[in-house]
């Protein structure tokens, strides 16, 4: 069973990958760079949980090949 | 079996995406191409690695 | 045609989609539609109700934030709230950049009487540079996404169907999408952001309807 833990550290990793000179605007959220992310997701705050579901869609969107 | 599961995918992962993170396990971060070696090498990491992904979804 | 448009600008998101927008308001304007434009303090709730009542606009367009039952326009004032006026948007076609409208207020507008409604059913999400903010239109990363979005407005503009324009959004978004994946192309974030839209992004109400 993966933990909640285990899926926030994947998150974490992938967002790494922001370039620091940009932003993310989510809906009326607000905007945030990737350390603003990455606390998010830490606290698993509304943010947080966002990005993760973003994350996990788009991971499971690459397993039925969309990309392809 | 699983293997084949994990290739399906990986296969048809667009190239630039194969560097990407896919898995933490013991806080060390795999990309696609590391499980990629790790699963057809049959290693214990590897088993780590494809049974996480089944678990996520992902595969 | 009468076009509304709102188009607040009280953050960087809001100042983005303004901006964006702009680009199309140039283009109807050139094509000689009326645009009723309520730009920053005027994409208020008063202006948008004034607006919808006298001037009757064929096609109302909302930039800014808004939630699941709600659009809303300078500093977050509500304009539409379903449930209380969506019966100001009948007999119009409606596309909201709002986020999540497409939820609630978007399916409550179409049994009130809307043409269509084309929106979000969740956030809208977008990349930017820090860097570009005073001139957006120059930030190629904010255009893989925007540009899209536009698409959808000039398509309606000129005067195809709901369905053809909401296609043609879709395919540009995609198109953006595989160029993104190419070996040559870096890799980038941006892609899981634009699939998310592309996901969300959703038609209602009548599929064959045009703006003449």
């Amino acid at each position: 069973m993966v933990s909640e833990e285990e899926i926030k550290d994947l998150v974490i990793a992938r967002l790494e990958s922001l370039p620091e000179n940009q932003k993310i605007s989510i809906g009326s959220k607000g905007e945030f760079n990737k350390y603003e992310l990455i606390e998010s997701v830490k606290k698993g705050d509304e943010i947080g949980k966002k990005i993760i579901e973003i994350e996990l869609e788009f991971l499971r969107a690459l397993k039925k090949g969309m990309f392809a | 079996m699983t293997l084949e599961r994990f290739m399906k995918v990986y296969s048809n992962l667009p190239i630039n995406l194969r560097k990407e993170v896919i898995i933490v396990i013991d806080k060390e971060p795999i990309s696609w191409d590391v499980a990629r070696n790790e699963i057809e090498h049959n290693t214990k990491l590897g088993k780590k690695i494809l049974k996480k992904l089944i678990e996520l979804k992902i595969i | 045609m009468n076009i509304l448009v709102t188009r607040p600008e009280h953050d960087d998101t809001t100042y983005y989609l303004s901006h964006w927008s702009k680009k199309i308001l140039d283009f109807a304007k050139k094509k000689g539609e009326k645009i009723f434009d309520l730009n920053r303090e005027r994409a208020t709730k008063k202006e948008v109700t004034s607006f919808l009542s006298k001037k009757n606009p064929e096609f109302v367009i909302f930039n800014g934030h808004g939630d699941d039952d709600l659009v809303s326009g300078h500093k977050n004032e509500t304009l539409i709230k379903a449930g209380e006026n969506e019966g100001l948007l009948k007999n119009k076609m409606i596309y909201a950049i709002s986020c999540k409208s497409a939820k609630k207020l978007g399916p409550e507008s179409i049994s009130a009487g809307a043409i269509s409604y084309i929106g979000y059913d969740d956030d809208f999400v977008f990349i930017y540079e820090k860097n570009k903010i005073t001139n957006p239109l120059i930030d190629d990363i904010a255009k893989i996404y925007l540009e899209p979005s536009n698409e959808l407005i000039i398509s309606l503009i000129k005067g195809n169907s709901t369905s053809e324009s909401y296609k043609r959004s879709q395919d540009m978004f995609m198109t953006n999408l595989k160029k993104l994946l190419t070996s040559e192309a870096p890799s980038t974030p941006a892609v899981r952001y634009l699939w998310w839209d592309i996901k969300h992004q959703v038609l209602l109400g009548d599929k064959e309807a045009a703006l003449s």
